[in-house]
C-alpha cells in the first residue's frame, strides 16, 4: 500500500487505531476522518433529497 | 444574401459576389444597423411589417450598441494594456495594483443602471406582445409532425385546412434528389396552401400540437410561439396596411425527422381580398359537403 | 500567495511510493494524478469523437439540399454531439484538472476518498460506450435534442431506455467527483491554507462542486420520470393523462442552467491563475473574484425561464426572468474588469496559456454580450431557437470552457511531465483555433437573425453563403485539434526539463509550484507549511 493512499484512506476506516503513520508521514487525525465521512454522507444525502424531492414534487403535483 | 420572404424581394437575383462584398464590408464595419428594407438583409433581423417586430427591432438594435459600446471600451482598455504592458517592452509590474474598493464599486454599480436602462423599455414591449384582448379575427394554429393546421374562427369560422411543404420542395430535398436547390422557386419555404390574413387587422393565434412540441414563427411579424400538445398558447400581430405580400418562417423546435420541413407561410391580404378569399373557401367547402365529403377532421384541444 | 518550503516527497527514497506497473496501475488507480490523468485523456478521446460528429454536421450544412445523410441521422449528430461535448469531454476535463490541481493547490496527499475516485472515474467509459452504443441499435441513436423535451423524446426507439441509463450513470460520476472535491477541500488543506488564501482554480471547483450536488440529481430525477412515462404509463409529462410537458422543460433548465455555470466556473478559476502568472503581479481583488463566482453561482438558480420564454409564460415570470438574467452580467463583468485590472501595469509575456486565456477573455465576453440580448424577453422571441443561440453558446462554450481547459493544460502539462512542450507547435495551435473559432461561430450570428432555425439539417438558399464560411471554419477548427493531441503526446514522452517553477522569469504562485516536475507520484505526504 502507497504512502499517500495510506493517509487518504485511513480517514475512511473509522476507530482509533486506524491513524497510520507510514515513514514519519503525517498523522491524520480521528476527528478528521469522521469529518471527511459525515461531509461526504451528507452531501450524498443533499443530492438523494434533490433527486427525490423533485420527483415528489411532481408526483405531488399531478394529484393535485 | 437574402431573407425569408417573398414578394417585393429582389436581392435573390442579386449577383453573389456583390452581396457578399457588401455583407462583409457592413459586417467588419459594424453596419448591422442599417437594415432599409422591412425583411433581413441577411445578416441581421427583419424591421418587419407589425408595430411589435419594429418595437422588437428598435430594442435589438439600442442592446446591440450598447453591447458594442461596452465592448469597444472594455476591449479597448484590454488592447491598450496587451501593448503597453509587454514584458519584451520591458514593462516593470506595478505589484501594488491589487486592490481597489473604489472602483470595484463603481465597476459594480455602472454595469446596474446600464441594465435598468435596458430593462424599462424592454418591460413596455413585454405588456404589449401579451395583450391579447381586442383581437378581430381569431384563428386556431395546430402542430402536426410535420404540418400545420389553421382553422379560422370570428368572420373565417368553417374554414379549417392544412399546410405542408410544397411538392418542388419536398422532391428536391430528397437526399440524392440530383435537383439543385437554388432552381427550387421558394426552396423550403413554400406550402401548398398558406395561411391568409387581412391587413390592418389585429390577428390573433390560438397554437397547440397534437403530438410533440413545435414552433410557429414568422420573422417579419416579430411572432414566434411554441404550440405544445395538451396547451393553448396566444400571440397577435397586426400588419400594416399597404404591407399585403407573401410571408414565409418555419418550425423553430425540433419535431422529429422533417422538422427542417415545415415552413409557415403567410398570405396578407386587404381586408377586401380576405373577405373575397372566406367566401370563396366557404363556398367551396359548402360544395364538397354537398357532395357528401367528410368534413377536415377537427383538433382536440384539452384547455389550460 | 502560499509558499512553502517542505518539498519533501521528492526525497523519498520509499519503495512503496512507485506506481504499480501494466494496466493494474490505471485499473485499480487511487493515486490522484493516475485518475486525473484518466480523465483528461478520456476526455480528450471524446473530444474527438463528439467533433467528428460536428464535422459531419458542418458537412452537411455545406450547402442546401440534403448530400451525405437523412435527416433523422442529423438529429442523432446534433443531439449525440452535444451529449458527448457536454457530459463527456467538458465536465471530465474540469474533474481531471482538479483532481491532478486540487490536491496540489490545498496541499493535500491526495483526494479525500481515494476507492471513490476510481469508482467515478471508472463508470465514464462505461456510460459512454453505452451511449455511443445507441447508434446501432435499431432506431438509431436519440434525435430529440441533447434536452430531451418530451413528447418528442419519448418516440426515441431502443435506444431510449439506454440513453437514460448512460445520462444516470455520468450523473452519478459526476455527483461522487463533485463530493470528492468538496471534502477534499474542506478537510484536507494544509495547516496555514485558510479558505481566503485557497487559488482561485480550488476556490471555483468548490462552488461548482456544489452545483453539481444540487443539479445532477434533478437531471436524474428528470430522465427517470421520463422513463416511467415510456414505460410504465405514468403521465409526468403527457397531457392526454393530466401531466404537463413545459413541466419537464422547467425541471431541465433547473439543471440546465446551473449547468452552463458548471461548465465556465472552473474555466473562470485557470484564467484567474494564468493571467497573475504571465502578467507578473497578482490577481486583482481576489476576494471580489471569489464573491462574483459565488454571486454567478446562487443567479445561475433562478434564471432557468429564459429558456423557455416563447414556450408560454406569464407575464410576471417573463420579467422576472428577464431581470434575474441580466443580473448575472454584473458578477460576470466584475469578473471581466478585474481581469483587465490584472493585466493593467503588469508585464505580460505570450506563452500559450496566456495567449489561450485573452482569447478567453475576448472572445467569452462576446457570448457575453449576445447572452445579454438573448435575456430581453421580446428580442428573445426572434432569437429563440435560431442559429443566434447556436453562436452565443458556442462562444460561451468553445472559447469559453473549452479554450480555459487548453489554457490549463498548456499552463501545467509540464507540472505534470516533467517536459516543456514545443512553443512553436502549441503557438500554431492557439492562432489557428483562435481564427478557426471565429470564423466558424461569428457568422452564425448573422445566420439567426436572417432567420435559420437551430437543428434543421437543409435550409432555404438565402442562407447558403454564411453557411459555408461557417463549414469552412469548422473543419479548419478541427483539424487544428490534432495539433493539440501532437503537442500533449510529444511532451509526454519527452523534451526540454521543465523546471520546478515551469514559467522562469515570470510569478506563478501557489503550492504547485514547490514541487520538482514532473511532480513525485506522491505529493505534501507531509503538509507543506504555508506563511
Amino acid at each position: 500500500m502507497d504512502v499517500a493512499f495510506t493517509c487518504a484512506v485511513s480517514q475512511l476506516l473509522d476507530g482509533p487505531g486506524n491513524s497510520l503513520s507510514v515513514n514519519g508521514t503525517r498523522t491524520l487525525e480521528t476527528s478528521m476522518k469522521r469529518r471527511v465521512r459525515n461531509g461526504a454522507l451528507g452531501l450524498a444525502a443533499l443530492a438523494a433529497v434533490f433527486y427525490f424531492g423533485f420527483i415528489a414534487l411532481l408526483v405531488y403535483r399531478s394529484h393535485h | 444574401m437574402s431573407v425569408i420572404r417573398g414578394d417585393h424581394d429582389d436581392s435573390t437575383s442579386r449577383p453573389r459576389a456583390i452581396a457578399w462584398a457588401r455583407a462583409l464590408c457592413l459586417a467588419t464595419l459594424g453596419w448591422a444597423a442599417q437594415a432599409e428594407a422591412n425583411t433581413s438583409d441577411g445578416y441581421n433581423l427583419p424591421v418587419g411589417v407589425t408595430s411589435l417586430s419594429r418595437d422588437i427591432y428598435t430594442l435589438h438594435m439600442e442592446v446591440f450598441w450598447i453591447c458594442v459600446a461596452i465592448a469597444v471600451a472594455v476591449f479597448g482598455v484590454m488592447i491598450y494594456a496587451l501593448v503597453k504592458f509587454r514584458h519584451s517592452q520591458g514593462a516593470i509590474p506595478d505589484t501594488t495594483l491589487v486592490h481597489s474598493t473604489k472602483v470595484e464599486i463603481i465597476w459594480t454599480i455602472i454595469p446596474v443602471a446600464i441594465l435598468v436602462v435596458m430593462a424599462i423599455p424592454a418591460a413596455k414591449v413585454i405588456l404589449m406582445m401579451e395583450d391579447t384582448r381586442n383581437s378581430e379575427l381569431s384563428i386556431r394554429v395546430t402542430g402536426y409532425q410535420w404540418k400545420w393546421e389553421y382553422q379560422y374562427m370570428d368572420a373565417g369560422e368553417g374554414i379549417d385546412f392544412f399546410s405542408t411543404l410544397s411538392r418542388d420542395s419536398n422532391y428536391a430535398r430528397q437526399l440524392h434528389s440530383g435537383i439543385d436547390p437554388n432552381t427550387v422557386p421558394n426552396y423550403l419555404l413554400d406550402v401548398d396552401k398558406p395561411m391568409v390574413i387581412p391587413s390592418g387587422t389585429k390577428v390573433r393565434l390560438l397554437l397547440t400540437s397534437q403530438d410533440v412540441i413545435h414552433a410557429w414563427w414568422v420573422p417579419d411579424f416579430g411572432a414566434k410561439r411554441s404550440a405544445v400538445p395538451g396547451f393553448v398558447n396566444e400571440l397577435w400581430f397586426k400588419v400594416d396596411p399597404g404591407k399585403e405580400g407573401i410571408y414565409r418562417g418555419q418550425c423553430t423546435s425540433l419535431c422529429g425527422r422533417d422538422h427542417g420541413f415545415m415552413p409557415v407561410v403567410v398570405d396578407v391580404r386587404t381586408p377586401d381580398d380576405f373577405k373575397k378569399w372566406v367566401d370563396e373557401q366557404k363556398a367551396a367547402s359548402k360544395q364538397a359537403a354537398a357532395q357528401g365529403e367528410q368534413p377536415p377532421p377537427t383538433a382536440l384541444v384539452l384547455s389550460k | 500567495m502560499a509558499q512553502s518550503h517542505a518539498s519533501d516527497a521528492a526525497h523519498h527514497d520509499d519503495h512503496h511510493d512507485q506506481p504499480a506497473t501494466g494496466i493494474k496501475r490505471w485499473l485499480f488507480a487511487t493515486n490522484h494524478k493516475d485518475i486525473g490523468t484518466m480523465y483528461l485523456v478520456f476526455s480528450l478521446i471524446m473530444f474527438f469523437i463528439g467533433g467528428a460528429m460536428a464535422m459531419l454536421i458542418r458537412a452537411e450544412l455545406f450547402q442546401p439540399g440534403l448530400q451525405l445523410m437523412q435527416p433523422e441521422f442529423f438529429n442523432q449528430l446534433t443531439t449525440n454531439h452535444a451529449l458527448v461535448m457536454i457530459f463527456g469531454a467538458v465536465m471530465p476535463a474540469f474533474v481531471g484538472l482538479a483532481n491532478w490541481m486540487v490536491p496540489l493547490q490545498v496541499g493535500a496527499p491526495d483526494m479525500a476518498l481515494p476507492r471513490m475516485n476510481n469508482f467515478s472515474f471508472w463508470i465514464l467509459p462505461f456510460a459512454f460506450t453505452l451511449l455511443l452504443g445507441t447508434f446501432f441499435v435499431p432506431g438509431g441513436a436519440a434525435a430529440g435534442g441533447w434536452t430531451l423535451y418530451p413528447p418528442l423524446s419519448l418516440q426515441t426507439g431502443d435506444s431510449f431506455p439506454m440513453l437514460i441509463f448512460a445520462i444516470h450513470m455520468m450523473g452519478i460520476s459526476s455527483i461522487m467527483g463533485a463530493i470528492n472535491v468538496i471534502v477534499t477541500i474542506m478537510n484536507m488543506r494544509a495547516p496555514g491554507m485558510t479558505l481566503l488564501k485557497m487559488p482561485l482554480f480550488a476556490w471555483s471547483w468548490l462552488i461548482t462542486a456544489y452545483l453539481l450536488i444540487a443539479v445532477m440529481p434533478v437531471l436524474a430525477g428528470s430522465v427517470t420520470m421520463l422513463l416511467t412515462d415510456h414505460f410504465f404509463k405514468t403521465s409526468f409529462f403527457n397531457a392526454a393523462g393530466g401531466g404537463d410537458p413545459i413541466m419537464f422543460e422547467h425541471i431541465f433548465w433547473f439543471f440546465g442552467h446551473p449547468e452552463v455555470y458548471i461548465m465556465i466556473l472552473p474555466a473562470f478559476g485557470i484564467i484567474s491563475e494564468i493571467l497573475p502568472t504571465f502578467s507578473r503581479k497578482p490577481l486583482f481583488g481576489a476576494t471580489s473574484m471569489i464573491y462574483a463566482i459565488a454571486s454567478i453561482a446562487f443567479l445561475s438558480f433562478i434564471v432557468w425561464g429564459h429558456h423557455m420564454f416563447a414556450d408560454g409564460m406569464p407575464v410576471a415570470a417573463q420579467l422576472f426572468y428577464m431581470m434575474s438574467t441580466m443580473l448575472i452580467a454584473v458578477p460576470t463583468g466584475v469578473k471581466v474588469f478585474n481581469w483587465t485590472a490584472t493585466m493593467w501595469r503588469g508585464s505580460l509575456s505570450f506563452e500559450p496559456p496566456m495567449l489561450f486565456a485573452i482569447a478567453f477573455l475576448f472572445l467569452f465576453s462576446i457570448g457575453g454580450f449576445s447572452g445579454l440580448m438573448l435575456a430581453i424577453v421580446p428580442a428573445d422571441f426572434q432569437y429563440n431557437q435560431t442559429y443566434f443561440v447556436v453562436a452565443h453558446f458556442h462562444y460561451v462554450l468553445v472559447p469559453g470552457a473549452i479554450f480555459g481547459i487548453m489554457a490549463g493544460v498548456y499552463y501545467w502539462l509540464p507540472k505534470w511531465t516533467g517536459h516543456m512542450y514545443s512553443m512553436a507547435l502549441a503557438k500554431t495551435h492557439f492562432w489557428l483555433s483562435a481564427i478557426f473559432i471565429n470564423v466558424l461561430f461569428f457568422p452564425q450570428h448573422f445566420l439567426g437573425l436572417a432567420g435559420m432555425p437551430r437543428r434543421i439539417p437543409d435550409y432555404a438558399v438565402q442562407f447558403t453563403d454564411w453557411n459555408m464560411v461557417s463549414s469552412i471554419g469548422g473543419f479548419a477548427f478541427g483539424l487544428s485539434q490534432v495539433l493539440f493531441a501532437i503537442v500533449i503526446v510529444q511532451c509526454i514522452r519527452g523534451g526540454k526539463k521543465a523546471s520546478a517553477k515551469v514559467w522562469e522569469g515570470t510569478n506563478p504562485t501557489g503550492l504547485e509550484w514547490t514541487l520538482p516536475s514532473p511532480a513525485p507520484y506522491h505529493s505534501f505526504s507531509t503538509a507543506p507549511e504555508i506563511h
